[in-house]
């Protein structure tokens, strides 16, 4: 890339229900402002939006002729954002939703063109790298199009362009997300966990005052639910030489568990008690129902006295006297079902159920049990194993124990909101008690978040701007997970039995941005001209493996994905090579096999094709 | 064809004016003089009857694209006008079933169906004012408290009824506190609801389709 001077930062949120994009001019000190997105709002409207909502509607041959278009969009085969997302929910066949939990789904491959999920418009059908690759397209040329307007090309030489993905995502999918960003014209995009750009936000809009707000020995739980996911992360503040540092010390697991789960379950709830008076609601009925569901949880929550919110749902024809359904959303079904249902207070030796069904059906892996207090407990139990396990203990850093059993797990002393639901006080509280639950004799806070829906766009964009000018706090991270060969034990062959299959580690947890490591002590010898498969395993659990560790049985590792690396090279021959595993500082993850005597080396690509 | 015609026209004429040229060969130059342009002109003429014999049997190549509605429509002040209002008012029925609300005969219902169906158009009709306005109270005394305006009072604020004298300060009771909007983000228009023969959809009729594959 050119030496040219960076003007701007931008930050990008591209996520599971709405994207936003955000940009803070490098020469002022004003923190990030998220650019309006242009985008069809209704079947004749275009409009502005500060997010657009990821939604991609397929519009038929006339449709594609009659729908407002988009300046910037040659393609007019579909729309996307509000229109798409509210036309769309009642033709699901042309809907593409919720593209990027299908990233992080290690049985499915991202170039298979499979959305719709299972709509019968074979032809039309597009890949989740390529909805994710529209989004970004979208943002792009919209930005271009808003700075035109006041008067500015964007040369994105100049632009420092951070792109968030979920902490929770591998390797894998961050490296995919790149590739989208890359095939949008983005260029190169720098990768960074959505729940620390959310810690950034706090910090930008905290800058004089965050060193009085927290202090050595802090752990902060970056509590971040949206409308479909759930992710959890803890950054522990600690102090060297009188100055205070960060660390992101621990990233719960991608739960596709959200507020909309809560609407939908209120409205289930809902048509049941309608059902049982012999009112029928038909699909579009439903979805009405469950909109006004969720107004009516958001005004129920924001105020303490209301009783019961008066719900009609209207009948499809135009009349409407003569076809609306009433009902009425109590005061009750919140406590029973939102709070108690999704948010209910539980001992820290609360575990989520796993999916009990042998088979499950293929598709997107929805989180079995809905109960996020218990993901959040598990979460907590699992960063105390990590830590524990680890030998990079932060000296400050103090276990907590379990009354009951003794298991130990980190409690935080602070907590960090974000996300939608939020907004509503009682959910916050009802977070606070059940953390404090667990550990009643610690004190626990809570950082105020001002806007929990835009903030990780601008936190990205704040980062964006730190890592140009140097100047600010860093987050120290590296890889959330740590990530392993499997290996074949070399045992003695017996008959039936399969030889077990270890995993060597090659990527330890923490594994900063601009660092490589090369696997002492152990080559390959590899055929050239041939394709080498190596299976590829991860784990957020285990925090004191360093490169080169052995894990007796992969079984308590999770895969990935498959390796596969060539040597090409001119004549046949056997070679002895070693790996060499590289984070960029981008913060994707390179995997390379190195010839020592010569220094050539091969890059191993990951294949996400699916297996059978 | 025409450039070589065109060309041997002027070389002749130039000849004829500027060179001395031997006398019998003047009466030539003058008649090809004549007879090039003559000859020009047929050429010219066979080819445009060729040409509209040839649209004739083909279909007439791509017409170009008619200029998207929404384009027209910025010509044309009057139009744009009523396609914003249309739109607003169809963004009412769509998220509010106003104009079914209004278009509907009220009479033979109870109280309650028609309190449901209030609150279905006040709840989407809510949702959509706050889209695209952000709307306060004008005055923030309370409804029935007395009010005191000034010398230079914004007379398109506040309405001013009963016994009203020449001259400000006046002095009232507020009756109904206005309401003012900070902002207005109404949608661009699109034309696509203006049909040819100015109709306009405000909402289009719903068909749901079953089993089509």
């Amino acid at each position: 890339m050119s030496e040219a001077k960076i003007k701007y930062a931008i930050g990008i949120d591209l996520g599971t229900s709405n994207s936003a994009l955000a940009i803070a001019s490098l020469d002022s000190p004003e923190t990030a402002h998220c650019v309006n997105i242009t985008q069809v709002t209704s079947r004749n409207g275009i409009g502005l939006h500060p997010v657009l909502p990821s939604c991609i509607y397929l519009a038929t041959e006339q449709e594609q002729k009659q729908l407002p278009q988009i300046p910037w969009q040659q393609d007019h085969s579909f729309r996307i954002g509000m229109f798409a997302r509210e036309h769309g929910a009642e033709v699901p066949e042309r809907l593409v939703s919720s593209a990027k939990s299908w990233l992080g789904n290690p049985y499915n491959d991202p170039y298979q063109k499979i959305l719709p999920w299972q709509s019968p418009l074979e032809e039309r059908k597009i890949s989740p790298l390529k909805a994710q690759t529209f989004y970004l397209e979208y943002l792009r040329h919209n930005l271009e199009h808003h700075l035109r307007q006041e008067g500015t090309e964007l040369n994105l030489a100049e632009c420092q362009v951070t792109l968030t993905v979920p902490a929770s995502f591998d390797e894998v999918a961050r490296l995919l997300t790149a590739e989208a960003a890359q095939e949008a014209g983005w260029g190169e995009v720098t990768l960074l966990e959505e729940q620390q750009a959310a810690f950034y936000h706090w910090l930008g809009c905290n800058a004089k005052t965050w060193r009085e707000q927290v202090s050595a020995g802090d752990v902060i739980l970056v509590c971040d639910i949206g409308g479909g996911t759930a992710d959890f992360s803890l950054i522990a503040v600690t102090a060297k030489n009188a100055q205070l540092h960060l660390e992101r010390i621990s990233v719960g697991d991608h739960l596709l568990l959200g507020g909309d789960n809560m609407d939908l379950a209120l409205a289930y709830t809902l048509r049941a008690e309608l059902e049982e008076h012999g009112k029928e609601l038909d699909n579009a009925q439903f979805l009405a129902l469950i909109h006004a569901c969720r107004q009516g949880k958001e005004a129920l929550l924001a105020d303490p006295e209301l009783q019961s919110y008066p719900i009609a749902v209207a009948g499809r024809g135009a009349s409407l006297f003569a076809r609306s359904r009433s009902t009425q959303l109590l005061r009750a079904h919140i406590q029973d079902i939102v709070l108690d249902g999704f948010l209910p207070l539980c001992s820290i030796d609360s575990m989520p159920e796993e999916s009990t069904a042998g088979l499950q059906e293929v598709g997107l892996n929805y989180t079995a049990d809905p109960v996020i207090s218990k993901h959040l407990a598990r979460f907590l139990v699992n960063s105390g194993h990590n830590i524990d396990s680890g030998i990079k203990v932060v000296a400050e850093l103090q276990l907590c124990h379990s009354h009951a059993t003794q298991t130990p797990f980190i409690f935080p002393s602070a907590i960090l909101f974000n996300g939608g639901i939020f907004n509503a006080e009682p959910i916050r509280a009802r977070i606070l008690a059940l953390l404090q639950g667990f550990c009643p004799e610690r004190s626990l806070r809570q950082l105020h978040n001002e806007t929990p829906e835009l903030a990780v766009a601008r936190g990205a964009a704040g980062y964006g701007r730190t890592v140009v000018s140097g100047a600010g706090i860093r987050i120290k991270a590296g890889t959330a997970r740590a990530y392993y060969l499997g290996l074949q034990s070399s045992m003695p062959a017996v008959p039936g039995l399969k030889p077990r299959l270890k995993g060597v580690c090659i990527v330890p947890q923490g594994m900063e941005e601009g660092t490589e490591y090369l696997l002492e002590g152990r080559e390959f010898g590899l055929m050239t001209g041939q394709v080498a498969e190596f299976r590829f395993f991860s784990s957020s659990t285990r925090g004191a493996d360093e490169m080169g560790t052995e894990v007796a049985s992969v079984a308590e590792l999770d895969e990935t994905a498959r390796l596969e690396v060539t040597l090409e090279a001119d004549e046949r021959q056997r070679l002895p090579v070693q790996l060499l595993s590289r984070i960029t500082e981008l913060g994707t993850l390179e995997l390379w096999m190195k010839h020592l005597p010569s220094g050539r080396r091969w890059k191993i690509e990951f294949n996400l094709r699916t297996q059978e | 064809m025409a450039i070589t015609l065109t060309l041997l026209t002027i070389g002749v004429i130039s000849t004829l004016f500027y060179t001395p040229v031997p006398e019998d060969l003047v009466q030539k130059l003058e008649w090809a003089a004549l007879a090039l342009p003559l000859a020009l002109l047929l050429w010219q003429l066979i080819e445009l009857s060729r040409k509209a014999a040839r649209e004739k049997e083909e279909p007439a190549p791509p017409a170009p694209k008619p200029a998207p509605r929404a384009a027209a429509l910025q010509q044309d002040p009057r139009q744009l006008q009523d396609a914003a209002v249309l739109q607003f008012l169809a963004r009412l029925q769509e998220k509010g079933r106003l104009v079914d609300f209004i278009m509907d005969d009220m009479t033979p219902y109870a109280d309650e169906q028609v309190g449901a169906a209030a609150r279905i158009v006040h709840q989407g009709c809510q949702e959509v004012l706050s889209t695209f306005f952000r709307i306060e109270p004008l005055h923030d005394g309370a409804e029935e408290g007395e009010i005191t305006l000034a010398q230079g009072y914004d007379s398109a604020a506040y309405r001013l009824v009963g016994s009203v004298p020449e001259h400000p300060p006046y002095t009232g009771i507020l009756l109904h506190h206005g309401w003012v909007t900070q902002s207005v983000n109404l949608p661009q228009v699109s034309g696509a609801d203006l049909t040819d023969n100015d109709e306009y959809v405000i909402a289009p009729a719903e068909v749901e389709i079953t089993s089509n594959h």
